[in-house]
Order: C-alpha cells, then sequence, then structure tokens
C-alpha cells in the first residue's frame, strides 16, 4: 500500500524540504486514490464479514446453464477465429480514423482527401491479399 | 627528339603529363611496373596455353617495354632536373610520381601516417631503374636460349617476370612499407627461383637455406622501419628526409633519444658480471646507440642478409643452386644490391650515426677480404663467381660505410654488367660443356667458344681493374679513394682499415679471376683426357631426368664427350651488350684527379647521397685539392698494384708453370688449403653453434614443453569454452520468464548506475604555464566541484557551472613528466556524489623547471 | 506533399513496392520469382538515396524537407547513408532468399512483402526525429522481423524463436514507449529537438509567482523533471539496445537467429541493427548528446553504455567461442560487433577538435558507427551467403563439423567463407580491419584507452572462433558416416558473393573515402540535429 507514495517520495526528496510540492500538486490525486482504495477495501471487506457463510458442494463447482462441466479447462480454438477478429481490429481501426476525419474533412482539404485515400488503398490492398490468400474463407 | 616530345605534349593534356611531370600523375612509372605484373599474370596462368614461343614473346616483350619506358621516364626525369631556371634560382629535386591510390591515412601522435600507393622516381631510383630494367632485358633474352630444353619454361619465366615487378617495387616505392613488400617480394622469387628444379632435394635445401637466412634479415628490417618510423612520424622517405633536413628538428632529436635500457642491455650481454671488462665495454659501445642507431643498425642487418654480408651470407654461394641466368639477374645484379640501395636511399638518417657507419663499412671491408679468400681456391666457376660477387657486395657496403655512397651506388651499376656478363657467360660455358663447371675439367674453351670468350676477357678485365679502360677500375678506385679519406666522425681509424683491406680483396680478386680465367679458357680441353671413372662427381646425363638442369638439350648426337660448342646468338648477344657496357660504364664517373671536377655520375646523384656538413663526410669540407690529389694518386696506385699483382701472379702460376707453384703451396700448406676450400668451415661453425643447439631445443621443445605445457594449456583452452559453454547453456534456459527476467534485471543495473553512481565527462585543456581549463559534462541538474590546483580540497557549495579555469599545480612524477592532476566532485541529480578526476599534461617549454 | 514524395523516396519506393509485391504476390498462380524484383527494388532505393545524396548538402533542400516532414523525420546525410545501409543489407539478402526458400522448399511470396516493408520501416527508424515516428518505424520493422523469424513454420524451433522473439520484443517496445511518453509528459514534446531544447529550458511556473514558496515549488518541479528525464532516458536506451541485441538485452538472440531461415538472420544481423544503431545516433546524440546544453549526457549514458559495451563484446565473443554450430557463433559474436559499435557511441559526445580528420572527436565516432555498419552489413551478409551457399536441402551446414573438409570440396565455396570471416575477424586489407580500427581510434582520441584495449583483446577473441571455420574447412576432414554439407549450385547466390566480395575489397582498399562519406553525413546530421528552435518553428508545439 505504501510502495506508490514512496516511490514517489524517493523520486522527489530534495534537500530542501520537498514536502511541499507533494501537498501541492500531487495532494487531490493521492486524496483521490486513497479514497477509491478505502472504498473499495471497505466493500470488499464488509461483504467477507457481514455476508453469511454456508459453503455446500453444489455451490462451489463452476456454473454452466444447470448441467455439468466437462472436459480440460484450456480450450484450443481454431486459429481462424485470430485470422477473423485480426481482420476484425484492422478494420475497426479504419473505422475509428475515418470518424475525426470526416469531421474535419471541410478544413483539411484536398491533401487531407489524397491522404485518407492512400491509407484507405493500402487497406484494400491488404483486403485483397487476405481474400485471395483465402483469409476469409471459414471453411478450407 | 625534344621537339617531338614537345609537339606530342600539345596533343593531348595526357601525353601532356608524361613530359611535363605533374606531381603524383607521371603514369610512366605506372606502366614501368604494370608491364612485368602482367608478364606474370600471362606467363603464370595461361602459360601452357600459349606454347613456348608465346612465353617467351611475352617475357622479354614485357620486360623490354618496362625498360623502354625506364628510360623515357629517365630521359623525361634528366630534363626535369636539367630544364632551365630562373638566374640564381637552385634546382629544386628532380623527381617524378604517381600516386596509384591513397589507401589510408590515420593520425598518430600529432601527425598523420599515410598509407599511398606512390611511386617516385628520382636519381636514385632513376640509376637503379635503368640497371635493372635494362640487365634485366638483356638476361630475360638470354634466358630464352638458356631455358630452350626446359620444361618448366612457363613457370620459370613467370617468376622472373614476378621478381621483375617485385624489384621495381622496391627501387620505386616512396615508402619504406612499398619497399619492403618489394624486399620480401624478390626475397620470394629468389626462393623460388633457387628451388627452380625442387625435384632434386640438394637444390630445395639450398632454397630454403636462403629464405631462413632473409628471414633473419627481414626482423632487422621490420624493427629499423618501426623504429624510425615511430620516431620520424612517417614510413616515407621525403617525409623522414624532410623532417631531418630541419636544424634541430624533433626528429632528429628524437632519433637521438637513447634508449632507457643501455644498461640493462650490457648487463645481459655481459653475462651479469658488472665488474667485468666485458660489462665496461659494452657500457661504452652500447650508448652510442641511440634510438636512431639502432634503427640504422637494425636495417643494416636487414641488408646483411639480403645483400650476403657476414655473417648472414651463406646463403649467396648455395644458391647457384638456380638457373645460371638467375643467378647472374638475383644472385649479381639487382636483388643482392637491393641492401646497398637501402642504405642510399637512406643516407641522410645514416649520415647520423657514425658508429653504425663504422661498423657498416667494417663489415663491407671483411666480406670483402674473406669471400675473396675462399674464392681463390673454389674449383666450381659458379662457386667463384658467387664468393666473388658476396666480395664485391662488400666492397659496396665498405663504400656506404665510409660515407661514399655515390661510389658505391657506382660500384653497384659497374658489378651488375660485368657480373652480369661474367655469369652469362659462365652459363654459357656451362651450356656449352653439358653442365660442366669444375675449373678442372675445363680449359682451352677459347676456341671452341669465341663469343664467350671475347666478353667473358673483357668482364674480367673489368673485375679486376684493368686500369683506364674499364668501369671496374673506375668505380673501384673511386671507393679506395674515398675510403682512404674519410674521416669517421667517432671511429678515425676506420677509414685506413677498409683501404687497406679493399687493397688485399683486390689483390686476391685479380689473383682469383684471373685464375678462373686461364683455366677456363686457356690451356687443354680436359674433357677429352678424362675418363668417367676419373672423374667421380660427374652425372651420368640422364634422358628421363628432365628436371635436372642442362643434362640434357638434345643434339641428337648425345655421347657424353662431345666438343663444346657455341651458343646461338640469342645467347651471346647480350654478352656482347654487357661486355660493351663493362667498358663504357665507367666513364661517367671520371675521377676529380682527370677532370678537375665532380664526375657526370656523382653530380647526378649529389642531392641523393651527399649530406655535407654532416658528422661522416666531413672529409668533403676538410679536404683541399692538395691532399685530395695525394689521395687519390695512393689510391689509384693501390688499386693498380692490386691490379698487377694479382695478375702476374696468376700468370705466372696458371699459364707459365701450369699451375705447378699453387698445387705445392696447397700440399705444403695443407691446413689452410684446407680451410679455404671448406669456405674456412663457417657453415659448420653455424651448424654447431646455431642449428644443433636450435634442433636441440626444439627436441627439447617437442618432448617436454609441447607435451607437458601446450597439451596442459590447449587443454585448458578447451576447458575455458566449455566452462563458458555451460554457463551459457544454464543462463541460456531458453525459457522466456527467464530472458524477461535478465532484461529487467539489466533494467534495474542501468537505474541503479544512473542514480548512485554519478559520472560526467572531463576533458581539460592545458592553457600555457601552469593554467588549465576543465570542462565537464554531467546531465540535468548535476552540480560540481572544483579542485583545479590538485590540493584535494573542495570547496562545500556544488555549483552548476561546467567550465572552470585555474592554476594548477604540477605533480611530482616519477618518470619526470610535467603534469598536473584536477579533481572535480560530481553530484548527480538524485542527490548523489563522487569524484572524478583527470591527469592533464603541462606544456614543457613554459614551465622552466625542466 | 510532392517535395515529402522527393525527400522520402526511398522509403516511398520501398512502400509502393512493397504493396505492388502483396499484389502480385495474390495473383500470381505459381509461388516464386519474387527474389529477384524484391532485390530490385532495394536497389532502387539505394540508387534514390544515392541520388538524394547532393540535395542533403543544400541548405534550401534541407529546410524544405524540414516543412515538408513536420520535424518527423531527418533528411539529412546520416538518413541517406543509413538508407543506402539498409536497403542494400536488404537487397542483398533478399537475392540470398530467392535461391535459399526455393532450395528448401519454403518459396511463399510473403516473404518478400515482409521483408519489403521490414526495410521501409528500418529507414523510418533510422530516420525518426520524433519518438511517435521513432516508434512506428520499430514496430512496422519489428513486426515484419517476428513474421520472417518465424518463416519456417513447420519447424518446432523457428516457432519459438519468433514467439521468444515477438515476447520480448514486445517489452522492449513497451519500455521504450514508457520512455517516450514519460519524455513527453516531462517536456511536452515528442519531437527530438522540442525535448533537447525543453530539457535545456529551466521549468516555468509563472502562475504561482510572488506566492510564498514558489521558488521552492519550481526547484522541486526542476528536480523531479531532471530525474524522470534521466531514467526516460535509460528506458530508450535499453528498448533501442534491445533492438541490437546488447547484453543484457540480448537473450532473444540465439533462440531467433538459430530458428530463423538464414537469409532472414543475415537480415535482422544488419539491416535491423543498423536502423537501431541510427536511431539510437538520434536519439542520445541528437538528444542527449548536446554537450552545449545543461541537458548534455543526461545522467551519463556514456558510462552506461560503456558497460553496455564491454559486456557485449564480452559475453558475445565468449559465448561465441563455446558454440559449435556455425549460425549460432555468428548470432553470438553479431553480439560482440554490436558490442564494438556501442563502444564508439561512448566516445561520441565529445566536440573536441581532432587532430587530422577534419572533425569533432565526436564527429569521427559517429561516422565510425556509419562505417562500421556499412562494413558489417557487407562482411556478415556475405558470410551467411557462403553458408548458404555450404549447404543445400537436408545437408546444412550448421555446425562446424559440417564444414570439415569443405576446402577440398568446394573450394571456391570455402574461399568466400573464409573472406568474409576474416573481414568479420578484422583482418587487414578487408573492409573489417578498418571499421574496428576507426572505432578504436576514436576511443584513443576520446581519451578512453582502456575501451580501446577492450576491443582489441575481444577482437582477439573472435580471430579464435572465426579461424575456427577456416581450420575446420581446410585442416579437417570430415567424420567417417557423419552427415556434411554438400554445397548448393546457385548463380544468384554465387553472384551475390561475388558482389559483397567486391565491396569487402573495395572497402578495404579505399577506406578513406568511404569514412570520407560517413564523415561527411556525420557533419551534415549536424545541421538539422543541432538547429535551434529559435530559427526553426517547433514542429508540433501543442
Amino acid at each position: 500500500m505504501q510502495l506508490v507514495p514512496t516511490l514517489i517520495q524517493a523520486l522527489t526528496a530534495v534537500d530542501t524540504a520537498g514536502s511541499l510540492s507533494l501537498r501541492y500538486q500531487y495532494g487531490p490525486i493521492f486524496a483521490m486514490l486513497g479514497f477509491a482504495l478505502v472504498v473499495a477495501g471497505a466493500v470488499f471487506s464488509l461483504a467477507t464479514f457481514l455476508g453469511p457463510k454456508n459453503p455446500t458442494p453444489e455451490k462451489l463447482i463452476p456454473y454452466e446453464s444447470g448441467s455439468p462441466t466437462t472436459g480440460a479447462k484450456h480450450v484450443r480454438l481454431s486459429v481462424k477465429f485470430y485470422l477473423t477478429a485480426l481482420l476484425f481490429v484492422v478494420f475497426d481501426i479504419e473505422a475509428v480514423f475515418l470518424y475525426p476525419w470526416a469531421a474535419l474533412y471541410q478544413s483539411l482539404g484536398w491533401q487531407g482527401f489524397v491522404e485518407m485515400f492512400v491509407f484507405l488503398a493500402a487497406l484494400s490492398i491488404a483486403l485483397i491479399y487476405c481474400w485471395k490468400k483465402g483469409a476469409l474463407e471459414w471453411e478450407t | 627528339m625534344s621537339a617531338v616530345i614537345s609537339s606530342l605534349a600539345q596533343v593531348t593534356p595526357q601525353i601532356g603529363n608524361l613530359v611535363s611531370a605533374h606531381p603524383d600523375r607521371y603514369f610512366v612509372l605506372g606502366l614501368i611496373l604494370i608491364s612485368p605484373l602482367l608478364g606474370a599474370i600471362i606467363n603464370g596462368f595461361f602459360g601452357k596455353k600459349i606454347g613456348r614461343e608465346g612465353v617467351y614473346i611475352t617475357a622479354v616483350a614485357t620486360v623490354g617495354m618496362s625498360f623502354l619506358f625506364s628510360l623515357f621516364a629517365y630521359f623525361t626525369l634528366y630534363k626535369t632536373a636539367h630544364a632551365p631556371v630562373a638566374e640564381g634560382a637552385a634546382h629544386g629535386p628532380a623527381q617524378l610520381s604517381y600516386v596509384v591510390w591513397d589507401w589510408f591515412r590515420a593520425p598518430v601522435g600529432a601527425g598523420t601516417v599515410q598509407l599511398k600507393l606512390r611511386y617516385v622516381l628520382d636519381e636514385l631510383s632513376g640509376v637503379m631503374l635503368l640497371v635493372v630494367t635494362g640487365v634485366g632485358t638483356l638476361i630475360h633474352i638470354y634466358s630464352t636460349g638458356y631455358m630452350s630444353h626446359d620444361e618448366g619454361y612457363a613457370r620459370y619465366f613467370a617468376y622472373l617476370n614476378l621478381f621483375m615487378f617485385s624489384m621495381l617495387n622496391l627501387i620505386l616505392g616512396d615508402s619504406m612499407v612499398l619497399l619492403f613488400v618489394g624486399w620480401e617480394g624478390v626475397g620470394l622469387c629468389s626462393y623460388l627461383l633457387i628451388g627452380f628444379w625442387f625435384t632434386n632435394t640438394q637444390y630445395a635445401t639450398a632454397g630454403k637455406k636462403a629464405f631462413i637466412v632473409n628471414r633473419i634479415g627481414d626482423v632487422g628490417v621490420i624493427l629499423g622501419m618501426t623504429i624510425l618510423a615511430w620516431k620520424t612520424g612517417g614510413f616515407e622517405f621525403a617525409k623522414i628526409r624532410d623532417a631531418l633536413n630541419v636544424d634541430g628538428s624533433n626528429a632528429l632529436t628524437a632519433l637521438n633519444e637513447k634508449p632507457e635500457f643501455n644498461d640493462v642491455v650490457a648487463y645481459f650481454l655481459s653475462f651479469g658480471r658488472t665488474d667485468s671488462k666485458v660489462f665496461e665495454f659494452w657500457m661504452k659501445v652500447i650508448p652510442e646507440f641511440s634510438w636512431g642507431g639502432a634503427a640504422c643498425f637494425f636495417l643494416f642487418v636487414g641488408c646483411t642478409g639480403k645483400s650476403a654480408q657476414l655473417p648472414l651470407y651463406v646463403w649467396l654461394p648455395d644458391a647457384m643452386a638456380g638457373p645460371t641466368p638467375v643467378s647472374a639477374l638475383i644472385h649479381a645484379a639487382t636483388m643482392v644490391t637491393a641492401g646497398v640501395y637501402l642504405l642510399c636511399r637512406l643516407s641522410f638518417v645514416y649520415v647520423h650515426f657514425p658508429t653504425v657507419m663504422a661498423i657498416i663499412a667494417v663489415i663491407g671491408a671483411l666480406t670483402a677480404l674473406f669471400a675473396a679468400s675462399i674464392a681463390l681456391v673454389q674449383n666450381e666457376l659458379k662457386k667463384v663467381l658467387a664468393y666473388s660477387t658476396v666480395s664485391q657486395l662488400g666492397f659496396m657496403f665498405a663504400a656506404c660505410g665510409v660515407g661514399a655512397f655515390s661510389a658505391g651506388l657506382f660500384h653497384v651499376y659497374t658489378h651488375a654488367m660485368f657480373k652480369a656478363c661474367l655469369f652469362l657467360g659462365a652459363g654459357a660455358v656451362m651450356h656449352a660443356c653439358r653442365d660442366k663447371q669444375d675449373l678442372r675439367d675445363l680449359g682451352g674453351l677459347k676456341q671452341f667458344t669465341p663469343h664467350t670468350f671475347r666478353t667473358f676477357l673483357i668482364a674480367t678485365a673489368a673485375i679486376i681493374g684493368t686500369p683506364f679502360v674499364t668501369a671496374g677500375f673506375y668505380s673501384k678506385d673511386e671507393i679506395l679513394f674515398r675510403a682512404l679519406a674519410s674521416q669517421n666522425a667517432n671511429h678515425a681509424w676506420v677509414g685506413k682499415f677498409v683501404f687497406a683491406a679493399l687493397v688485399a680483396g683486390a689483390t686476391m680478386t685479380a689473383f682469383y679471376m684471373c685464375r678462373l680465367l686461364f683455366l677456363t679458357f686457356w690451356g687443354e680441353f680436359k674433357g677429352w683426357s678424362l675418363n668417367k671413372e676419373d672423374y667421380p662427381n660427374y652425372v651420368e646425363p640422364s634422358h628421363d631426368d628432365h628436371g635436372h638442369g642442362h643434362d640434357d638439350h638434345g643434339h641428337g648426337h648425345g655421347k657424353p664427350w662431345d666438343p663444346p660448342h657455341e651458343n646461338p646468338p640469342v645467347m651471346y648477344i647480350p654478352l656482347y651488350v654487357l661486355a660493351g657496357m663493362s667498358v663504357i660504364a665507367g666513364f661517367v664517373g671520371l675521377p676529380y684527379l682527370f677532370t678537375h671536377k665532380e664526375s657526370v655520375w656523382g653530380q647526378w646523384l649529389i642531392r641523393s647521397t651527399e649530406h655535407t656538413g654532416k658528422p661522416i663526410t666531413e672529409w668533403n669540407l676538410v679536404m683541399t685539392e692538395p691532399r685530395v690529389h695525394s689521395a687519390e694518386i695512393t689510391a689509384m696506385a693501390a688499386g693498380f698494384a692490386a691490379f698487377a699483382i694479382g695478375l702476374g701472379l696468376a700468370w705466372w702460376i696458371y699459364l707459365s708453370q701450369k699451375g705447378e707453384p699453387a698445387r705445392k703451396l696447397s700440399s705444403s700448406m695443407r691446413p689452410v688449403y684446407q680451410l679455404l676450400v671448406d669456405k674456412w668451415r663457417v657453415d659448420e661453425l653455424y651448424d654447431f653453434i646455431i642449428v644443433r643447439p636450435l634442433r636441440f631445443a626444439s627436441e627439447f621443445a617437442a618432448r617436454v614443453i609441447d607435451r607437458w605445457l601446450i597439451d596442459g594449456l590447449v587443454n585448458l583452452v578447451g576447458i575455458i569454452p566449455r566452462a563458458f559453454g555451460a554457463l551459457a547453456r544454464k543462463s541460456q534456459t531458453g525459457v522466456v520468464h527467464t530472458y524477461g527476467a535478465v532484461i529487467a534485471l539489466g533494467l534495474a543495473g542501468m537505474f541503479g548506475w544512473v542514480v548512485f553512481l554519478p559520472t560526467a565527462a572531463i576533458s581539460a585543456r592545458a592553457d600555457g604555464g601552469e593554467r588549465v581549463t576543465v570542462e565537464v559534462h554531467g546531465g540535468p541538474n548535476y552540480a560540481y566541484a572544483w579542485d583545479i590546483d590538485g590540493d584535494g580540497e573542495f570547496p562545500a557549495e556544488f555549483g552548476t557551472e561546467t567550465r572552470q579555469s585555474g592554476t594548477c599545480r604540477k605533480l611530482e612524477s616519477p618518470d619526470g613528466r610535467n603534469v598536473c592532476r584536477v579533481s572535480v566532485r560530481v553530484r548527480n541529480a538524485f542527490g548523489h556524489i563522487s569524484t572524478i578526476s583527470r591527469v592533464i599534461e603541462l606544456p614543457a617549454s613554459e614551465s622552466g623547471s625542466r | 506533399m510532392k517535395d515529402l514524395l522527393l525527400y522520402l523516396l526511398p522509403i516511398v519506393i520501398l512502400f509502393i513496392g512493397g504493396f505492388t509485391l502483396m499484389l502480385v504476390d495474390a495473383f500470381q498462380k505459381e509461388e516464386g520469382g519474387l527474389a529477384v524484383p524484391t532485390a530490385m527494388l532495394h536497389f532502387a532505393a539505394a540508387a534514390a538515396a544515392l541520388a538524394l545524396w547532393p540535395y542533403a548538402g543544400n541548405a534550401a533542400d534541407l529546410a524544405r524537407a524540414q516543412v515538408a516532414f513536420n520535424g518527423w523525420l531527418a533528411f539529412d546525410r546520416t538518413t541517406l547513408f543509413l538508407d543506402i545501409t539498409i536497403a542494400l543489407g536488404g537487397g542483398l539478402t533478399t537475392l540470398l532468399a530467392g535461391s535459399y526458400l526455393a532450395e528448401h522448399k519454403l518459396e511463399r511470396g510473403e516473404f518478400y512483402t515482409l521483408i519489403t516493408f521490414a526495410s521501409a520501416g528500418c529507414m523510418m527508424l533510422a530516420g525518426a526525429t520524433d519518438l511517435i515516428m521513432l516508434f512506428i518505424g520499430l514496430e512496422t520493422l519489428s513486426l515484419g522481423v517476428y513474421a520472417l523469424t518465424g518463416f519456417r513454420r513447420t519447424s518446432a524451433r523457428s516457432q519459438e524463436g519468433a514467439l521468444k522473439y515477438f515476447l520480448l520484443g514486445s517489452f522492449a517496445a513497451a519500455l521504450l514507449l514508457y520512455g517516450s511518453a514519460l519524455l513527453y509528459g516531462m517536456t511536452g514534446h515528442t519531437d527530438l529537438a522540442g525535448i533537447r531544447d525543453a530539457l535545456g529550458r529551466a521549468v516555468e511556473m509563472p502562475a504561482i509567482a510572488g506566492q510564498e514558496g514558489a521558488a521552492q515549488f519550481v526547484a522541486v518541479q526542476q528536480t523531479v523533471r531532471d530525474r524522470v528525464t534521466i531514467l526516460a532516458m535509460v528506458l530508450v536506451v535499453a528498448g533501442l539496445a534491445f533492438k541490437v541485441g546488447s547484453v543484457p538485452f540480448h537473450m532473444w538472440t540465439p533462440d531467433a537467429y538459430e530458428g530463423a531461415p538464414t537469409p532472414a538472420t543475415a537480415y535482422m544481423a544488419v539491416t535491423v541493427k543498423a536502423a537501431a544503431f541510427g536511431a539510437m545516433l538520434r536519439v542520445l546524440i541528437g538528444v542527449f548528446g548536446d554537450t552545449s546544453g545543461p541537458a548534455s549526457l543526461a545522467g551519463g549514458w556514456p558510462g552506461l553504455l560503456v558497460w553496455l559495451a564491454v559486456l557485449s563484446m564480452l559475453i558475445g565473443n565468449l559465448v561465441a567461442l563455446a558454440q559449435s554450430s556455425v549460425k549460432r557463433m555468428l548470432a553470438y559474436s553479431s553480439i560482440a560487433h554490436g558490442g564494438y559499435i556501442l563502444a564508439a557511441f561512448v566516445v561520441a559526445p565529445r566536440a573536441e577538435s581532432l587532430a587530422g580528420g577534419g572533425g569533432s572527436v565526436g564527429q569521427s565516432a559517429a561516422a565510425a558507427v556509419l562505417f562500421y555498419l556499412l562494413a558489417y552489413t557487407v562482411s556478415n551478409v556475405g558470410a551467411f551467403g557462403a553458408l548458404i551457399l555450404a549447404g543445400s536441402r537436408g545437408k546444412e551446414a550448421v555446425s562446424y563439423e559440417d564444414l570439415a573438409g569443405l576446402g577440398k570440396r568446394h573450394p571456391a565455396v570455402a574461399l568466400a567463407l573464409s573472406f568474409f570471416v576474416l573481414s568479420l575477424a578484422g583482418m587487414p586489407p578487408t573492409v573489417g580491419f578498418f571499421a574496428k580500427y576507426n572505432v578504436i581510434r576514436s576511443a584513443i582520441e576520446a581519451g578512453y584507452p582502456w575501451l580501446a584495449l577492450a576491443v582489441v583483446i575481444n577482437s582477439a577473441i573472435g580471430v579464435y572462433y572465426y579461424l575456427r571455420v577456416m581450420v575446420k574447412m581446410y585442416m579437417h576432414d570430415p567424420q567417417p558416416g557423419a552427415v556434411r554439407a554438400e554445397p548448393m549450385s546457385s548463380p544468384g547466390i554465387s553472384l551475390t558473393l561475388i558482389a559483397t566480395a567486391g565491396m569487402v575489397l573495395a572497402l578495404g582498399m579505399m577506406p578513406q573515402r568511404f569514412y570520407g562519406y560517413a564523415l561527411e553525413a556525420v557533419k551534415l546530421a549536424a545541421a538539422p540535429i543541432a538547429a535551434a528552435p529559435a530559427d526553426a518553428p517547433p514542429a508540433n508545439a501543442n
């Protein structure tokens, strides 16, 4: 618990009285941090101490829609999921990038237009490549 | 001629370079060098393809081209040297140079050491260039006849061309590095050519001997070169020369510095007995060796190896195992004179060290005497000539040693002519007599081989110094005169001693050369009267033994005792050229006595070899005309006497009395005779004091050191990597967590370093006197406390200034250096403090305390 | 836009070429045949960099480029020199790959696309003058190289190497990113010049001026800023040191180098290293190495690099000694070579003038770095190329034993390998000698004789294991019955070897000229790096 303040203390300690700065600038942050820790800690400990504990074997097994669990915990997933996820991320980021561009379209002018299309072209080539290489086909 | 040249010069700027001698762009030098190399490459790689004729043409044409280019370059040089200059202006150095490329440049100490591939033609190298390419061309032509029956002709000519290339490198290179490259190159070619008929073990052994003896000399060259470069700051001759020519120059001071371990060396040389006379002797001698003296001495050691002087001459007589033209070119005319050339090249250094000069003079004179005494009784044609070469080289070294570098070089030049002629003549004799070269078997050849006889006669006349008409007379006379007139600053007796020894040597030379001549060409040809049984050394020529010299030059009628026959014109025409040169070559060096002015030769080389005002050549200043005359007359008389006594004695013994007195003398003075025949038993001595102990040591090394020590070490070396391997495998667990942990640890270490161990780059500058300026660079929020004066006390306050000046107290340094120490305490941004300090070299001149 | 395309020409060529290669690869019926076009692409990039060389000496062009790049990238001769080195390394390794992949049945088009984009990333990294650009470049090249490492999909070793490289690389990238973030937090700038200038100024706190304790407050702010800056610098150094494989961030190298297909190993060893060292040059000397300002040598990074250099040399060499695999030996020796280069870095911030070299001590040291990179690129590509040529499918030359007797079996390959190994060992007249010589010389000039001694001793250790290759090839006969390397026949690789051998020799024969180019590159880099923001507006003032 004391780690972070100590570190910061170590980092800022000087020959002159340095405690001023902690109070002055980072005080609210530390207060906030302390408050959050206290509240979170309080909630958990209250639940632990006050709540009734009455464990039975049935209560301790993982819950899976009422049916008994089978198989190992670590399931191997097909690499296809990752491929799809990666492609999703790429186009997700494209979309994220397009929003601010669209918002600023007027002020960016032709240069912005060209630049975005270079970006889109690059992504399109990547998409074409994935497509031709069969990354989009589930059944192979 | 000059009109043609100047009109050509206007045609293209390229050709203009040929005559206008643009600095570093005179590419004719490149052509001179490249053409023998080209020949070597063609003959070496395609020799079999282009056939015998092709090889001959390639070899002769490339070397001939080289000679023609050399002539052209030489005349250009001559023109440059004699170009009209403004009234009263001094002639600049005549020099043509060509930079092939600028390899690299490195600042060393205060100066810059450059490694350039640069070739320079000046007066000195010009003379050598003409000798080497001229004689080389003649010998190449001669070889086409001599090797006409040998299977290894392509290899032979490839080696010979390669030799020419190396020799030209040696001569034209402008730095010691290039010279050394050439030096090694000619050594290699010599080794390859001595052992040319390598199927014969004895010949191969001779090659090996030459190789090993020369390596001993090479160590000297490397040591000398290194010391010289270290002390003068350069490898280039011109640079060293310029450094030395400044009066009171730093380079000269550096060369005159004495090594600090003189007494240590003396201690070891007297086997630790400091109370002995030996120690006293060494203590007297060794301190004369400054660094420069040591450099000169070591370089001279190299010269004794390459130029066959005492005590490293032993390889040269054995080197006669090679084909005779090789003996003529490499082991008489050119390569073996490389040592003389090196001395002349560095004469401006040598003149500063009279003791080394005295050593050179004495060694040269002793060699001349010693080798001549052996030559008196040798019975093999080539052996006599070999010892004669050693002896004549001794003359040259003696000349250099007494400061008469130009005279030494003059003898190199004349000797190249007549000795090449003699060797080629000997080769012609052997070629004519089926490789017989024992004087006891020859005789009466003048009727069979008239051309050979005539040329041999002229060359012999030259070497024995026939007065007034031969080149040998003038060059020998010049040496004798200069030896007599010289005054070594440290050892006044040297001049007289050298003179006496050389006169004795010249007498012997006259005797043994006449003996050789008479026994070979006069009298009866003994080949017919000998039976094979009477002559056990004779080896029956066998037709399946191709590698063995000229045993089989297939005339179809292969009886062993055919009458000797004259050789083809390709062989005797070069002989005539050389014989002619043996006569006329001398007239460029007519003595002062005759002409009352400096000879053409001396004038041409005056810049390269005469360094007046230096201790060794003070004769030049103290000699007045009458004294010059008296010395010259004495020398000439002595030379004449030597010639007359030697010739007369030989005439009486071998022509009048048919060798009877010699036989009587040899039987009455058996031990002396045998000692001479056995060449003073030097080989045996070397065997006893060097070879056997070495063999013993190597056996010991093999048995004890190798088995116990080296094997142990090798095993240890094996263990160490294995230990590291084990460690590496331990650390390289292959587990990513470990890798990550190592990274984290490394990072922590780096953090720790910057937080807890403040460092700063410190640089300091001496401002003159004891003033210094110090600058530190730590980092942001660093603070410093300064101790400039070196008293070890720091002010309490830290400041942020990064530069401070002040007075720094000189330290008491044990080695007398003028230094002081400044210290700075550094406080880093994390408040940790450490101290850094720097020792500063103060300027010596202004401190006033030395 | 036009300026941008012009001054970025090498990178533009590689990117457009990379996309083209992708399309070609996607649409062509059969695999293969892309090696030569890719190599040509790299050589075109090198040629473009060469063509831009005169422009980089022109002040007007430099200014225009600075405006066009908006402070993200540097257009100067240092960049161009590194671009040429990178393109050369990339092109030559691609040529090697063409034959290698075909021989080992690995021919797939994405290799070339990846290598092209990685090269572009390398150039971005080498030219970056902004921390964001630096990171983008680093990631572009890293992702490509991770994939190249794992290119042999069926080989567990390859996969393992790639995964380790990826995991640790991400760790290192995170360190770099964290350091960059801290630098941004402390200075408000991501561009290197801005950071340098901000560090040179005192902390301003006008809002509370005059209040009680304000001076003290500012002092504390200053302290915090400087301390954090120093730690951030350490993080950045660590991130870049990972990419050059310096001890203690070297652990991934043997695994990755051994697992990767040999051309990719060569690529990692030379090109990635060149780019990362280029970035280091800019960050350390450009930002923290300005000896005139108070931010100089922030907390003594030269002192840190001394340790990294000495440790890299020592551990790299000693572990290389113990290897039985030549490929692994080359991997460890590349760590050692990194150490030699770092040794030149240590002395780079010296501004004292230098006798004879025409620049300051620091400039000559930085030039030594560039020269070493070029020398190492040609020598090492040659060595790997010869190693590739020495083996064929199923009979690869990997261990020393595989090479036994190669001098008799295939003299040409043995000769080539010997030649490159001699250059790596630093024998004159090959370029390796001069590369080391320059490093040693700058260390001595800057007053670090013991560092020079360390380089010399380590070179001597290096000679031992390099010569072992030759001893094996020429003096040993293969064990009877042992699997031995059978040289393949490949005109492409032979040609590459001849070209690299020519370069090794040419650089060794004219070291002065090429070192002169490097020195020129460094001197002209001084302009944009040292340009104060007073005359050029801060590129991305927030």
